[in-house]
């Protein structure tokens, strides 16, 4: 009787799982070339999860899940673990083993190839002491992620991390004037790479190619880029051929190549700029439309005045006669010219006095209600319009997009160029104690750079050109330092001084230099007239302050460039 | 070669010496503990049977018997039930562990690649790895299934039966498994060495393409690399005829190893060609000596300064100060060198700053004489970061004083000791170094030989486990004594933590407190609320830890044995060190076998 009990319960279970296996079959048939499958085959084909979709299938990576029993999860837990003590205990050959057989059991999990190159190019190699053994290693954690790859066919964050090492690992580190070379002299790596032209080997252009592959898996291929900040992912190949242009000068390459590499990168930064990017709300921007919508604003603005003729006049001036003397001061005067008081006052005013689109159109309704429709049309139409001005303004905040299109400009012009060539020879000729040469290079170099100033005059307090020249100056100095001189009176860059010494490097020398200046002017005043009625020290020094508060106060640099739209009739919006 | 514990000399791991018991007073006090525990046990568990007087003379009579037939085993029954063991471990198919082990090799090719820095190293690891668990599997699954199984199926009765001892059963188990053991020990031994050199063996050639004459080198004619092979590259260079020596190439170490240039005939042209890889085992002899420090004001001190590394391994001197590391080496005479002293220095270098980036940070080293404090005149090196670096000091030397010395006459004292003395020149950088970072250069060994000890490590661990197993199998069925031998061997392997956690040197508590936060998904470092709850959990915690100390005692210490990294990184295993694992090994078959008879009598069929 048990034996038969037995029997029946066996056959119970035998029933059952061929129950089962319908459904299973159902979900998951595998596609064939006449059929789509069952369901889990066509989710993965639909969302690309199968394997030959993500990459490339090894067997090895195959046989090794299969070996772990189902005990995937405990044994890339213990790898894991052993990957940190072994980096810890400084076994590295261990570690890459150990980094080896995980690649194995979880192929196709982006973030460990990302987590695990950046850990051997970045944390590793530096463990080492000669600047060799670190190249081996950030070249290790870049052909990780280039392993990485081969399993994650076009993943966009993986291309991108590629472009970010080989740019920036190698350009940017420490050691990056031996990385540099050491990539350039790295046949073996080059001749596995498409086998560049030597000329073509910079660390730069390579890692420009890998970010183009990622721009082009997300636009063309539809891939995902992940959490990235757009700007930031769509940026990368101009910033990268900037960064080539920087570098090449950087190792005194100019003439033709300099100037070649600035407009490569200057068409890069444009075709940036014309890139659609979608901003964090919905909308798609163009970075490079920002004046085309400002125009676009004011058109629509001015049809919208239009519609009651005097309307906006008779509004604003409404609006004035609420306010206190003081307060129309403070609103009247350019934001640039505001006194700490005056800035608050206008702003705390600026709500009450802003005459929206919406204020101006439901005034249209009021006065005139055939025209209602029609303004407040407008009115929708130009606050979209201001809106996203406003927001590709913040994007090109974010990507620095106005200095990174002046530079790209300017260093391609004939002063740059020589101000740039002039100044590395001085500096050469600084470092083989030729001081006097030096000199003379030196202020043909800041000569150079005081006509590209002249050229461009916004560069002066862009906030980074300054920066960059007034490293340069140092060097002169010391020159001069180690002549027994001083910086002259005559020397062409003391208003960039002036405006970008936020370091207080040459406290003493401007100062010295106004006394001086303050002197000769009081010489000039007591002698003969002064022929062109220059202001005299204490003006000066009243201006230097006033500009030195503008310079400490980046809320007012925010407003200035919003003068554009209040000029073109409407207060700065608050942001 | 980081050394995390001391290489202790056998005799003074044997006896008794400063601060420490020795293993083999150790070893006794362990046996008597244990030996009264179980007769303390035996004579509990006899009362309550039999009363007190019936279990005291069972007690008396069963030790006694016991001693008696431990001194009556008879080798010839041994070798006998050896046999039958070894039968039977055929019959059970004992040999598709070597299809496993050739599955191994074979396809270890796909997860080993030889793009390491080095590979003899990883390779190495691998096969003695493999063996290791390979080789203790079998072990575990021989030896615990094999007693419960004749029980079971009652074929123990035609053994029985004939005039044997119950003694004579167990130690035939262990001697029959240890036999068929060794012969795949030493059949994967072979296979492994055959599999590494096979792995690592590989030829370039000379990239004639990059060959330049280097006018600025002195005594060099030409230089260049070779060809690109096994993912590297050699530097090579031509050195012109000196007067100690002819004109020849010097082909520059890279990836552990190097090679010769030898022309060969190629389509009828001669070409320049690289031989087979040299170097890649090796079985270097260090002495060790003792390290100490001074520190930057020139005291005294055990350690060196932390440079905030997690792994406290090495210890710092500062540069451009006062601050050294010395080592002090005894036993030193003109035996080991006539002509001079090698001193073998790695040095991890720290940079405070920058520095030169392109440069290495220089040091000095010097011999000191520790009696008369003579010193040697300083030798200026390049650090070559976490290298081996070879400072031969030649037998004439200078002193600080410029005057001309003995090596061995003025620098080494009486006792035949001598220090090494390292600086970091450069201000702002550190050279950290450990106990093993110094030492003195003996004439290599033999790599085959350090290869065989390392099976020899591994001989050891599966002796253990084949005696562990059989002595369970004598009290439980084959899957529980499986499970039991499982346990000692994963614990046993992880030994360290499991002290570290027995006596409560770990974060997260003991094990109902572990257990609790895991349920509660509260984090290792978060105390919990006092009360009594938890102060119950905490006490059976501290009981539970007693109990794992207890055990940690008497837990093989597989790690030690493990001696596979000495030959991954080219290092000689010390004799007296293998001696140890040989001794240790004796003990646990002496004790465990004593177990296993006791275990083995009580049962019905073996009376």
């Amino acid at each position: 009787m048990n034996e038969k009990k037995a029997f029946y319960r066996k056959i119970g279970y035998f029933v059952a799982i061929l129950l089962l296996l319908i459904p299973l079959y159902f979900l998951s048939a595998p596609a064939t070339v006449k059929s789509n499958g069952g369901e889990l085959a066509q989710y993965r084909l639909e969302h690309n999860l199968s394997q030959a979709n993500l990459g490339e299938i090894d067997p090895g990576s195959a046989t090794m899940r299969l070996a772990t029993l189902g005990l995937r999860g405990v044994a890339v837990n213990l790898l894991w673990g052993a990957v940190n003590e072994y980096k810890k205990k400084e076994d590295w050959t261990n570690m890459m083993a150990a980094l080896e057989q995980l690649s194995k059991l979880q192929p196709n999990f982006v973030v460990f190839w990302k987590f695990q190159a950046w850990n051997v190019s970045y944390n590793v190699s530096v463990e080492f002491d000669d600047y060799r053994d670190r190249y081996y290693y950030v070249k290790r954690g870049i052909e990780f992620l280039e392993k990485g790859l081969e399993y994650n066919r076009d993943n966009p964050q993986l291309l991108w991390d590629l472009g970010w090492f080989i740019g920036q690992k190698i350009g940017r580190a420490d050691e990056h004037v031996e990385y540099r070379r050491l990539f350039k002299e790295d046949d073996d790596y080059h001749r596995e790479h498409g086998d560049r032209p030597i000329s073509e080997r910079d660390n730069w252009l390579v890692a420009e190619d890998w970010y183009l592959k990622a721009v082009e898996a997300v636009d063309e291929k539809k891939k995902d880029m992940g959490r990235k900040s757009q700007i930031v992912f769509y940026d990368s190949p101009a910033m990268s051929r900037m960064n080539y242009s920087e570098a090449i000068e950087e190792e005194g390459t100019f003439g033709a190549k300099a100037r070649s590499a600035w407009r490569r990168a200057s068409e890069a930064w444009k075709e940036f700029g014309e890139k659609p990017i979608q901003h964090s709300t919905g909308p798609w921007l163009r970075l490079g439309d920002y004046s085309l919508r400002l125009s676009e604003a004011e058109k629509i603005r001015q049809e919208l005045y239009a519609l009651v003729p005097g309307l906006h006049e008779e509004l604003v001036d409404a609006q004035r006669a609420n306010l206190t003397p003081a307060q129309i001061e403070a609103i009247d005067t350019p934001v640039e010219d505001r006194t700490v008081q005056q800035y608050s006052i206008a702003l705390e005013i600026e709500d009450k006095v802003k005459l929206t689109p919406d204020k101006f159109a439901a005034e249209v309704a009021k006065r005139d209600p055939s025209q209602a429709r029609e303004a407040q049309r407008l009115a929708l139409e130009l606050a979209e319009v201001e809106t996203r001005a406003r927001y590709i303004r913040q994007y090109r905040q974010t990507a620095n997009y106005d200095y990174w299109e002046s530079r790209s400009e300017y260093e391609q012009s004939e002063n740059a160029l020589a101000a740039r060539e002039s100044v590395y020879a001085a500096k050469q000729a600084a470092e083989q104690a030729e001081q006097v040469v030096a000199q003379q290079l030196f202020e043909e170099g800041f000569q150079s750079w005081a006509r590209v100033l002249e050229e461009y005059p916004e560069l002066i307090d862009d906030g980074y050109t300054g920066d960059l020249i007034i490293e340069d100056v140092e060097a002169y100095r010391d020159t001069l330092d180690q002549l027994g001189e001083q910086i002259p009176d005559d020397f062409p860059l003391w208003e960039l001084i002036e405006e970008n010494d936020n370091e207080r490097k040459f406290t003493d020398e401007v100062a010295r230099y106004r006394q001086r200046k303050a002197q000769a002017g009081a010489q000039g005043d007591a002698g003969t007239d002064s022929p062109d009625g220059s202001s005299n020290s204490a003006d000066d020094a009243a201006d230097q302050e006033s500009e030195s508060s503008e310079e400490s106060n980046p809320e007012q640099e925010d407003g200035e460039s919003d003068a554009a739209e209040t000029e073109a009739g409407l207060p700065p919006s608050p942001e | 070669m980081v050394l995390e514990r001391d290489l202790v000399p056998f005799w003074q791991w044997l006896l008794p010496s400063q601060g420490s018991l020795g293993a083999l007073l150790s070893f006794v006090i362990i046996a008597l503990v244990l030996a009264t525990l179980a007769l303390v046990g035996g004579f509990v568990v006899a009362m309550v049977r039999h009363g007190p007087m019936v279990a005291g003379d069972k007690v008396y009579r069963t030790v006694v018997t016991g001693a008696q037939e431990l001194f009556q085993i008879s080798p010839r029954r041994v070798w006998a039930l050896a046999r039958l063991a070894v039968q039977e471990s055929l019959r059970r198919k004992v040999l598709v562990a070597f299809v496993i082990f050739v599955l191994i090799l074979l396809f270890a090719g796909w997860f080993l690649q030889t793009d390491y820095q080095d590979p003899a190293y990883l390779h190495f690891n691998f096969v003695l790895t493999a063996t290791s668990y390979l080789v203790l599997a079998i072990a575990l699954l021989l030896s615990t299934f094999s007693l419960p199984a004749d029980i079971k199926s009652k074929t123990i009765y035609t053994v029985v039966t004939k005039p044997v001892r119950a003694g004579e059963i167990v130690l035939g188990r262990m001697l029959g498994f240890t036999l068929i053991g060794t012969v795949m020990l030493l059949v994967m031994g072979v296979c492994s060495y055959v599999f590494v050199e096979r792995a690592l063996d590989h030829s370039h050639e000379v990239d004639t393409a990059t060959l330049k004459d280097v006018p600025e080198q002195v005594n060099v004619e030409r230089a260049g690399q070779s060809t690109l092979d096994s993912f590297h590259r050699h530097n090579l260079s031509l050195e012109s005829a000196t007067e100690s020596a002819e004109e020849g190439w010097y082909v520059e170490p890279n990836y552990g190893h190097t090679h010769e240039v030898e022309t060969i005939q190629r389509g009828g042209r001669d070409v320049l060609a690289l031989s087979g890889p040299i170097g890649h085992m090796q079985a270097r002899v260090p002495q060790y000596g003792d390290i100490r420090f001074l520190d930057r004001t020139g005291g005294e001190t055990d350690t060196g300064i932390s440079v905030g590394n997690e792994w406290t391994y090495r210890s710092f001197i500062e540069g451009n100060s006062p601050a050294r590391a010395i080592w002090q080496f005894d036993n030193i005479s003109d035996s080991i060198d006539e002509e001079g002293l090698p001193v073998v220095l790695n040095v991890r270098v720290f940079r405070t700053h920058k520095g030169v980036i392109t440069l290495g940070i220089q040091g000095e080293v010097y011999l000191r004489n520790p009696d008369t404090e003579m010193q040697s005149e300083g030798r200026v090196f390049t650090a070559k970061d976490d290298q081996l670096d070879l400072h031969f000091f030649a037998r004439k030397l200078k002193n600080t004083q410029g005057e001309e010395i003995d090596l061995y006459d003025d620098l080494v004292s009486e006792d035949g000791e001598i220090e090494v003395w390292v600086r970091c020149i450069e201000p702002g950088m550190y050279f950290g170094f450990a106990k093993p970072d110094c030492y003195i250069e003996l004439e290599n060994a033999s790599p085959l030989t350090n290869f065989w000890k390392a099976q020899a490590g591994i001989w050891v661990q599966m002796v253990i486990v084949i005696a562990i197993g059989v002595a369970c199998s004598t009290f439980v069925s084959g899957p529980v004594a499986m499970l039991f031998t499982g346990a000692f061997i994963l614990i046993g392997l992880k030994k360290d933590e499991f002290v570290r956690i027995a006596k409560g040197e770990n974060f997260g508590g003991g094990a109902i407190e572990s257990a609790i936060r895991m349920v509660t998904q509260k984090n290792m470092i978060t105390e919990f609320e006092p009360g009594t709850g938890i102060g119950i959990v905490k006490a059976i915690d501290t009981v539970i830890r007693y109990v794992m100390q207890s055990v940690a005692a008497v837990l093989p210490d597989f790690p030690k044995f493990n001696t596979a990294r000495f030959v991954a990184e080219g290092f000689n295993i010390p004799a007296g060190y293998v001696a140890q694992d040989l001794v240790t090994c004796l003990a646990y078959v002496l004790g465990l076998f004593v177990i296993g008879y006791f275990f083995l009598r009580t049962r019905e069929v073996a009376k």
